[in-house]
């Protein structure tokens, strides 16, 4: 008897969590629950009754949940609004995101950041009617979706128009920026006209492009030690001064600790910035797909002639051992810390000087513009990060609060939204300096044991994946802060030769992204690889020989490089 | 008059009638149903996710999901063609191959050679002392073992650099030297599992009967006698099945290491089938190939299962052990 009660309660139990599995109710929906413009004491509330909204989001592992973010708990005491997170891994978020659509007990309101252009196009082509288009007059909800009950079609007209001041406000001065160097409207909107996504908006000078610094204080003690006539940082034009210069960080103690061995002339993680630092001088910013100044035609760069020359530069370094021999271990800023914390390093590629001197040497370097050479005298270029991108946010169809997400979003690009998304609350995580607000501090609380950046994670969501739907110069330029000031003011001073290789306003096919993927899978490696030959001067890799640079380049046609091209100059002839 | 009619009980009284089973006890249904939820879960878990397999022979959408996306070309096997005609697929294929076959042949091979020698160490503290030792390494984390390696391998102060020095090299860091990679990742692999993986054959030979040593020592058998001759056929079963189970993994060599040990300048040797997969799953432009992916992993399969019953076959002839 007993066995038999147990064999029944172990059949219910099955059956209880499998029932479990199944579907939740409808969500039902007060339309006339949302405010348009707000109330007038508080014109950011959106819900009279707060509502649940559903964000599925990117998330950097290590820090806080984004329900306990400031940001977002700020938002919500604003807009009455509540939000409910969906977060995957930065790692797994792409697979999390697939699984969602056939989902059917689960559908976000709000698919925050990361939203790839790529997966727009594709649905676009096949008319899923996915994503709500922003800028639809006709669009409408549809009563009874899958989710929702809901008495009758809603119609919701033109987000933007309607309910996104602020985003339609950016759309319409370019976000501040000139239309020639990148165009918001143009990069969000795909080949059918409509803007399935907002979005992502970064106009920071100094995130905009990476950063090579020099020691000039080590040119300094050489000029003044050993009498020699080496150029100041802002006197190196071209890349064979440069080079002159390492040479003497070499062979001089230019440290002035009483080794002159122990200089390291130049190092870096890997290659990274460091391969592009040389390529501009030869007139390309990038190691692969690249549009020509004058917009006419893509090439593949590690197929051209400066490409070669870049390796010839690179490769003689390496043999007058300018370049740090273990710069290919090097993977992390901790690893090229180590040296710079002993004033070991003359020049490097990082976020900021102290992250990789420490703050003993960071007053001794400085940040080193583009430079030319003798085999490419034009404007010098200097590799920059598009302005745009269209990936901000997107509003799945299946949602009922449209509206309400459209009037949330907006305000994420006010200036409420770009102060929460980098730094927090007013009054609260950061106060302004004077009345003007030219300059703001951030208060980092004295209890905090960790670094600043630690602190700013438990306010936004910012920290770790770069995620922001406007980092705006506005603002973040206006941190008090010495160092940071000093890196806007030589950042911003680059803008004028920054060239992006592949601007974000240019849209493949769903089959083009599928085969650039397919074909860079290969490829990407394998001229990493061939790069690393050629630095090393190994076998069958002279970048002088002319045999060894035709046989690179039959092995990169093998690799489809020519097909890649192909793909890029289609594209480019359809626009 | 009671202890009367108990002597009068008859024979009879004392076989048991045969009683009307209920249904449950005849068919062993509450046995069935203790199983219920364990097959539930296997049946949940193991065997509905094969059904996914079938986005290796269809271009998979998120919206459309599995069974909704559209069937690729060339009968569904355009992805498969795709990876075989890879411009390196030999290359991908040889390394994962080579690092494969090289970690089996020395992971299987050493620990055994490891417990037969420890089995023989008579100081009980000492021979505890070792096992210890030696499968410490086993709990330190692949992250920081690969940490442990580039720091042991610096090209300016390493350890090991500098022992390489003493025999005359002159390069920088081995890790970046794409002719060590194999080796590298071999020899780190049997120093963490080498203590480990011998547990299971110590305690095999702990069970060895010492009849049979007592017997081969009147014969006149010395020590390496005994170990070849009646330590070894005890752990011969074992080792074959053990054997047998990692030549069924041969293409599934381990994605984290190997990535984490990667560098471009040894990308020749280090870019395996498994390290290609999370370049096309997770690719820096367009969208991830979820189909090709699967393609490929179900590529790797379908040869592990040919190898694994080949090698199956060939065991049970040669050694009549097998796993079937």
């Amino acid at each position: 008897m007993k066995r038999k009660i147990l064999a029944i309660l172990m059949i219910l139990c099955t059956l209880m969590s499998l029932a479990a599995c199944g579907g939740g109710d409808k969500k039902t929906y007060d339309p006339d629950n949302f405010l348009p413009n707000g109330t007038p004491e508080n014109p950011y509330q959106i819900v009279k009754e707060p509502v649940t909204i559903e964000i599925f989001a990117p998330h950097s592992a290590g820090n806080p949940d984004y329900d306990e973010l400031v940001m977002f708990k700020h938002l919500e005491k604003l807009t009455n609004l509540r939000f409910s997170f969906t977060t995957a891994d930065t790692s797994a978020y792409s697979n999390r995101r697939s699984a969602i659509w056939n989902d059917p007990n689960y559908r976000p309101d709000l698919f925050l950041f990361n939203n790839a252009i790529a997966e727009q196009v594709q649905f676009m082509e096949k008319n899923y009617n996915a994503f709500v288009p922003f800028n639809d007059a006709s669009y409408t909800v549809k009563a009874n979706s899958t989710l929702v009950k809901y008495g009758e079609n809603l119609s919701v007209g033109n987000l933007i128009d309607q309910y996104m001041p602020n985003y339609k406000a950016g759309l319409e001065a370019n976000f501040g920026i000139d239309k020639n160097v990148s165009d918001a409207t143009e990069t969000v909107t795909l080949s059918n006209g409509k803007m399935y996504a907002t979005l992502s908006v970064n106009d920071v000078s100094r995130d905009l492009t990476y950063k090579m610094f020099i020691n000039q204080q080590w040119i300094d003690n050489l000029n003044d030690l050993y009498s020699l006539k080496l150029p100041n940082a802002n006197e190196i034009n071209t890349i064979e001064e440069y080079l002159d210069v390492l040479r003497a960080f070499k062979k001089y103690d230019a440290n002035d600790n009483g080794d002159p061995n122990d200089e390291v002339p130049v190092t870096s993680k890997s290659l990274e910035y460091l391969r592009n630092f040389i390529i501009q001088s030869y007139g390309y910013v990038s190691n692969t797909m690249e549009i020509e100044a004058d917009g006419s035609k893509y090439v593949y760069v590690p197929s051209t002639e400066a490409y070669r020359k870049y390796l010839q530069t690179i490769n003689t370094m390496w043999k007058e051992g300018l370049i740090d021999n273990t710069t290919f271990s090097i993977t992390t800023d901790a690893q090229m810390a180590q040296k710079g914390q002993k004033n070991q390093l003359g020049s490097f590629v990082s976020a900021a000087a102290y992250i990789t001197v420490g703050m003993e040497y960071e007053d001794q370097y400085v940040t080193l513009a583009p430079v030319t050479s003798s085999y490419y005298k034009g404007n010098p270029v200097q590799l920059g990060f598009d302005y745009f991108k269209p990936d901000g946010a997107c509003i799945p169809q299946t949602s009922i609060y449209v509206r309400e997400v459209a009037r949330l979003l907006d305000i994420m690009y006010s200036d409420i939204g770009k102060q929460l998304i980098s730094y927090g609350v007013e009054g609260e995580n950061f106060t302004w300096d004077n009345e003007e607000k030219t300059s703001w501090t951030f208060n980092v609380p004295e209890s905090f044991t960790g670094t600043q950046e630690d602190y700013r994670a438990t306010i936004t969501p910012n920290v770790g994946s770069a995620s922001a739907l406007y980092w705006s110069k506005d603002f973040v330029e206006k941190m008090n802060d010495e160092i940071i000031t000093e890196l806007n003011k030589m950042s911003a001073s680059y803008m004028q030769y920054i060239k992006i290789p592949e601007p974000d306003k240019y849209e493949f096919t769903s089959s083009e992204y599928e085969k650039i993927s397919k074909i860079k899978a290969t490829l990407d490696p394998q001229i990493l690889y061939m790069e690393s030959c050629f630095v090393k001067g190994d076998q069958n890799y002279d970048p002088f020989n002319d045999a060894d640079w035709a046989g690179y380049l039959t092995s990169l046609e093998r690799y489809g490089y020519k097909d890649l091209v192909d793909i890029y100059n289609s594209m480019l002839d359809r626009k | 008059m009671n202890k009367e009619n108990t002597l009068q009980l008859s024979q009879e009284d004392f076989i048991s009638k045969p009683k009307a089973q209920s249904f449950f006890s005849k068919y062993k249904i509450t046995l069935f149903l203790m199983t219920l939820p364990a097959l539930i879960y296997i049946v949940i878990f193991h065997y509905v996710p094969i059904g996914g397999l079938v986005i290796a022979f269809k271009d998979y959408d998120s919206f459309s999901g599995i069974w909704g996306s559209p069937w690729t070309s060339m009968g569904g096997f355009q992805h498969f063609v795709d990876f075989v005609n890879l411009p390196n697929f030999g290359v991908i294929l040889k390394n994962t191959l080579t690092l494969s076959v090289l970690s089996i042949v020395f992971n299987s091979l050493l620990p055994i050679v490891f417990a037969l020698f420890l089995n023989e160490i008579r100081a009980h503290r000492y021979k505890r002392f070792i096992q210890t030792i030696m499968y410490a390494p086993y709990f330190i984390s692949t992250v920081v073992l690969v940490g442990m390696l580039f720091a042991f391998f610096n090209g300016d102060n390493g350890i090991f650099t500098r022992l390489l020095r003493t025999f005359g090299y002159d390069g920088g860091s081995v890790m970046e030297n794409p002719d060590y990679f194999a080796a590298i990742y071999v020899i780190s692999g049997v120093w963490q599992g080498l203590g480990w993986w011998s547990i299971v054959y110590m305690g095999t030979l702990a069970n060895v009967d010492p009849n049979l040593h007592d017997a081969a020592i009147i014969d006149g058998a010395g020590r390496l006698r005994r170990i070849f001759y009646v330590n070894f056929p005890a752990i011969v079963p074992l080792a074959v099945t053990m054997f047998i189970m990692s030549i069924g993994n041969v293409l599934n060599v381990g994605f984290e290491k190997v990535w984490l040990m990667q560098l471009q300048t040894n990308l020749s040797s280090s870019e395996i089938i498994s390290t290609y997969v999370y370049r096309v799953s997770f690719p820096d432009f367009g969208l991830p190939q979820f189909s090709y992916a699967t393609a490929i992993g179900l590529f790797n399969s379908a040869i592990n299962i040919v190898i694994l019953i080949i090698a199956n076959k060939i065991s049970k002839k040669v050694s009549e052990t097998s796993l079937w």
